[in-house]
């Protein structure tokens, strides 16, 4: 990550943003790779880390840039997103991920159909746990 | 009174007042309808008491269409030749057409009824009196069961539907005492139809030709034929009477055996929820449950979408997951990493698996003339050309089939209710357990113009004065509901309009 941001509040905010917008225990893709999912996965599979996000990568390799997806999620840089609050990170992505499906900026990951930016969050966590 | 027809001295001729072929849902209700008239009815069918590998031969034919290359025994699996029908076999999901399905519709080819929903409803609710469906009426106060099953909310343009269980699904054995008994009927068991002879200038029926497998043939005159053979069969047997001959019954513009639907019958896809769903959303639990009143719950689009999207009429059943294992290891990873969304509410549950169910679709398609019934070359037992059946789904109809599966998706993304697969797809292969429903529908449908449909908005054939047609065949369209209550629906109709016609 070609960032001076400190990386480790990051995926910090990420990995709570991912906590609290995952409900009612499904599968927590998990950012550093310790206690978020708390929840459990959908088949207990342990090894399921980001695979979404590899998926969506594989679609759209030129996407493979934490900055440029931050970027299209949020609009912001990644030190804005740094500055921004817990809930300020929560609220956009919840709200961008029901206009996505609302407006069909939609795409199938090995069938299911997700939202480009609920894929695009999955790729960040993707990039980042292959970086840690 | 039962008559067994293989004893009928070959060659013999009867007189009645009203012919009925067949005792499926149609003949059986027609006929009970109009016990009381005094009228002397014949009921003739095909089958005896019980099945028999020689009369299921009766229904062997041929098939055309992507449809069944899973599906080979179409002709054998869906129906059956034994008094009492289908409803031998069947469910017992039973549901109105609704509104739209009458409608006129441009994105459905050929869509409108000459009638509308209001014509029918109070024989639907006669009908449901038949099925032994407690609750149909909304006044009765004793349905005990919560109806609109929900999955999405109230603002969005989804809603659920309640089919209704029929506890008295063997119409055979519910009439068959009164039947007996009954002093102006006769019952004829093994008696198959195979011929209908008009007068010179086709505008009478003057007589039916009946045939046993033991080789004996008899005809039955009447001042009213009413055929009720099977959605199928109805065809068939009018093809055969004007094949090889000057005959042209009911085929004056060559309506006859096109417009053939079935629903469209396929596993869609799964979703993964928070919650269990609702039981009067499950399919198993509704049909292992059924007594009458519980209701079968599925998700529609609401008819006001459907004409904003112009998309076909569909339903989304849901069943359990055992069926179809989550074994692709890719698949499975994506699905477990399927972060559900709800804003502030981190409600995490004890459980560590959430809920996955599978669904299918089950979908109307459009009536165009190419699918359709034709006779093949080789005969049956009885001399009679056997079935072929070309059914194949449109372009429109496949993109259709896939735009309800995803914006049914996009509906449980964008309200962060779960997540969906999607099975189905518009290029993709059918599934090999994509199936028809047993439905079957077209093939004399109706219409009020002559040119356009074979029997008019009374069922009676066109440009014939004594020769009405009841069953699924005479639907223009199909709707997403099972069929069966619109069936005994319009008998019911029939009768009452035969009753008048009587007084
Ligand atoms: C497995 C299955 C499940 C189903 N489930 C449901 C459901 O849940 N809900 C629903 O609404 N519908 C369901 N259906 C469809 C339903 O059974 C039919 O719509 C209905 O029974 C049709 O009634 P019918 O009288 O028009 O035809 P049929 O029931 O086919 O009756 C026609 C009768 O005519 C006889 N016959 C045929 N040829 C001749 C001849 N040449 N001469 C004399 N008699 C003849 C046949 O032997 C038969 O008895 C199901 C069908 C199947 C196969």
């Amino acid at each position: 990550m070609k960032t001076n941001i400190d990386r480790r509040t990051f995926v910090a905010k990420l990995n709570k943003a991912s906590v609290a917008l995952a409900c009612l225990g499904m599968g927590v893709v998990s950012v550093s790779g310790v206690s978020p999912r708390s929840g459990g996965s959908l088949l207990r599979e342990e090894k399921i880390d980001a695979v979404a996000g590899e998926l969506y990568l594989e679609k759209f390799p030129e996407e493979r840039s934490v900055e440029l997806l931050v970027k299209k999620i949020w609009d912001k840089s990644l030190e804005d997103l740094e500055t921004t609050s817990q809930e300020a990170i929560e609220d956009v992505l919840c709200n961008t991920i029901r206009r996505d499906f609302r407006e069909e900026q939609v795409l199938s990951l090995a069938g299911w159909l997700v939202s480009r930016s609920e894929a695009r969050f999955f790729a960040i966590q993707s990039i980042l746990i292959k970086g840690i | 009174m039962i008559i067994d027809s293989r004893e009928i001295e070959d060659g013999a001729s009867f007189w009645t007042d009203v012919c009925v072929i067949g005792s499926g849902a149609a003949g059986l209700t027609f006929a009970k309808e109009i016990l009381g008239t005094g009228r002397e009815i014949f009921l003739m069918e095909s089958g005896g008491h019980l099945t028999s590998p020689e009369a299921d031969d009766l229904n062997v034919g041929t098939l055309e269409g992507e449809m069944f290359d899973y599906y080979q025994d179409y002709l054998l699996k869906e129906r059956i030749r034994v008094y009492g029908g289908s409803t031998n076999i069947w469910e017992g999901v039973c549901l109105p057409l609704q509104e739209i399905d009458f409608e006129e519709r441009e994105w459905m080819p050929n869509s409108a009824w000459p009638i509308s929903k209001s014509d029918l409803d109070p024989y639907y609710a006669r009908a449901a009196n038949y099925l032994g469906i407690h609750g149909y009426d909304k006044s009765v106060s004793d349905d005990p069961s919560p109806i609109a099953p929900r999955m999405l909310p109230e603002e969005t343009e989804w809603e659920g539907l309640a089919f209704h269980m029929s506890n008295q699904r063997r119409l055979g054995i519910q009439f068959e005492e009164e039947l007996k008994n009954a002093e102006n009927l006769k019952l004829h068991l093994h008696a198959n139809a195979i011929l209908f002879e008009g007068n010179e200038n086709g505008s009478k029926i003057e007589a039916v030709e009946f045939a046993t497998l033991e080789g004996r043939r008899f005809k039955v005159k009447a001042n009213l034929f009413v055929l009720a053979a099977g959605g199928m069969e109805n065809c068939r047997i009018l093809l055969n009477s004007n094949a090889d001959t000057d005959q042209n019954i009911g085929n004056q513009y060559d309506n006859l055996g096109r417009y053939f639907m079935d629903q469209f019958h396929t596993p869609g896809g799964r979703v993964v929820l928070p919650n269990p769903l609702d039981d009067h959303l499950s399919y198993d639990r509704a049909l292992s449950e059924s007594h009458g009143y519980i209701k079968m719950g599925a998700l529609s689009l609401k008819q006001s979408a459907q004409r904003r999207h112009r998309i076909s009429n569909q339903t989304l059943i849901f069943q359990e997951t055992s069926k179809f294992k989550i074994d692709d290891e890719r698949n499975r990873a994506v699905a477990s990493s399927m972060p559900l969304f709800e804003k502030k509410s981190v409600r995490r549950r004890d459980t560590k698996t959430p809920f996955v169910y599978w669904f299918r679709l089950k979908s109307e398609v459009g009536a165009t003339p190419d699918n359709r019934i034709t006779l093949g070359e080789e005969k049956d037992a009885l001399g009679v050309r056997r079935l072929h059946l070309c059914w194949k789904l449109s372009e429109d109809d496949r993109r259709m089939f896939a735009r309800f599966t995803r914006m049914f998706g996009n509906a449980l993304g964008e309200h962060f209710i779960g997540r969906l697969q999607e099975w189905y797809t518009e290029n993709g292969k059918l599934s090999k357990h994509t199936k028809g429903h047993g439905h079957q529908l077209g093939g004399t449908r109706m219409h009020a113009d002559p040119r356009k449909g074979v029997v008019d908005a009374n069922c009676s054939v066109h440009g014939v004065t004594n020769f009405k047609i009841l069953g699924g065949s005479v639907f223009p369209s199909g709707g997403n509901t099972n069929p069966t209550m619109t069936i005994m629906a319009l008998a019911i109709r029939m009768a009452d309009q035969f009753k008048k016609g009587v007084s």
